[in-house]
């Protein structure tokens, strides 16, 4: 367990100086993550392509000691070197959150190889190289470490048109589970979780290719209704906390009752 | 790009049978034109013409000319 003094029950759940990474920072799940883990006093690093996008969320940031960080995660081989920089410029690193991803809404007949390895280098092997990263002693906190990659439901159930999202996805669990495991010596932790629908942009530019009865239909299978960015980000800011000190190659589900039903 | 030429492209895509789709024809006379169907076409109509339809654009259409009509000059 860490070894870290925390005062009270409460300090579990705060990220008081933790550095923590967090990819797609610069819109939808990311940008929400970032913020609500700022609140949380933690030290924010915010990765996305878009530098002015990452201003935006940037400027939303509750406390100091943030910082911004523009890359492209397709660039996998690369991965390595810029963590290694960050770290010397901004700390050492003791979290990542890995909430950058791609989907495309194409029927099997549709998706080339280009795009199937698109989806697949940004949403699940970029998650393997970041994590990887926390081997290096230049890069983790020496008190260990909690990584969280974004899945999606859609890696456990699914539906048409998705495939190689639904493929990148369900990577992600098994990719925590076995680092999860090699990783603990190190006392990093690792988890997944698995949102279903949240009102983000991804959302918006799925949904307005389908007709209002595949809308209505998408509505009625959340019992809570969808979800919203904050309900993510809530999870995330926990699992990444001491308060899951015991929690590691875990997959959580958090989605509104969408898979209940 | 010829309606004629584009045709032949798009029964590929969705598995059907050369001929299954004519200009005059009517969707509803088409089985195998599903929810997927449409899926297939809104993404073949993106990669190829860089244009993006919406489901309800297309959710009122009964015949194949007003679908193609939805293209406007992409197709001719």
């Amino acid at each position: 367990m860490n070894g870290t003094m925390l005062n009270s029950p409460v300090d579990h759940f705060l990220l008081k100086n933790r550095r923590v990474l967090v990819t797609g920072a610069s819109s939808g799940i990311g940008s929400g993550i970032a913020i609500l883990l700022s609140h949380l006093r933690a030290n924010v690093i915010c990765c996305g392509r878009d530098e002015a996008r990452l201003q935006k969320t940037f400027d939303c940031l509750e406390g100091s000691g943030h910082a911004i960080s523009s890359f492209d995660l397709m660039n996998v081989e690369k991965i390595h070197p810029w963590v290694v920089a960050l770290s010397k410029q901004q700390g050492k690193i003791w979290g990542i959150v890995h909430a950058a991803g791609i989907q495309h809404t194409l029927p099997a007949s549709m998706i080339t190889p280009e795009k199937f390895e698109q989806v697949i280098k940004l949403n699940s092997e970029a998650a393997f190289f970041l994590a990887k990263t926390m081997l290096s002693s230049s890069v983790r906190d020496e008190i260990g470490g909690s990584i969280v990659f974004i899945s999606s439901i859609m890696s456990i159930v699914s539906q048409a048109a998705i495939s190689s999202y639904s493929f990148s996805k369900a990577a992600l669990s098994g990719l925590a589970r076995s680092l999860a495991i090699e990783f603990a010596p190190k006392k990093i932790r690792v988890n997944c979780i698995s949102p279903a629908f949240v009102k983000t942009p991804l959302l918006d530019d799925m949904t307005k290719k389908w007709n209002k009865d595949q809308i209505d239909e998408l509505i009625n299978r959340h019992p809570l209704g969808i979800g919203d960015i904050q309900d993510v980000a809530y999870s995330t800011a926990f699992l990444l906390s001491e308060a899951a000190r015991w929690i590691t190659g875990s997959n959580l589900i958090v989605d509104g009752g969408y898979t209940a039903l | 790009m010829k309606i004629n030429e584009m045709i032949p492209e798009l029964e590929d895509m969705l598995g059907f049978d050369a001929g299954t789709i004519s200009v005059d024809g009517k969707i509803a006379d088409i089985p195998d034109w599903d929810s997927m169907a449409i899926l297939t076409f809104i993404a073949f109509v993106e990669e190829k013409f860089d244009l993006v339809l919406e489901g309800d654009q297309i959710a009122g259409v009964t015949t194949f000319k007003e679908l193609f009509q939805l293209l406007g000059d992409k197709v001719e």
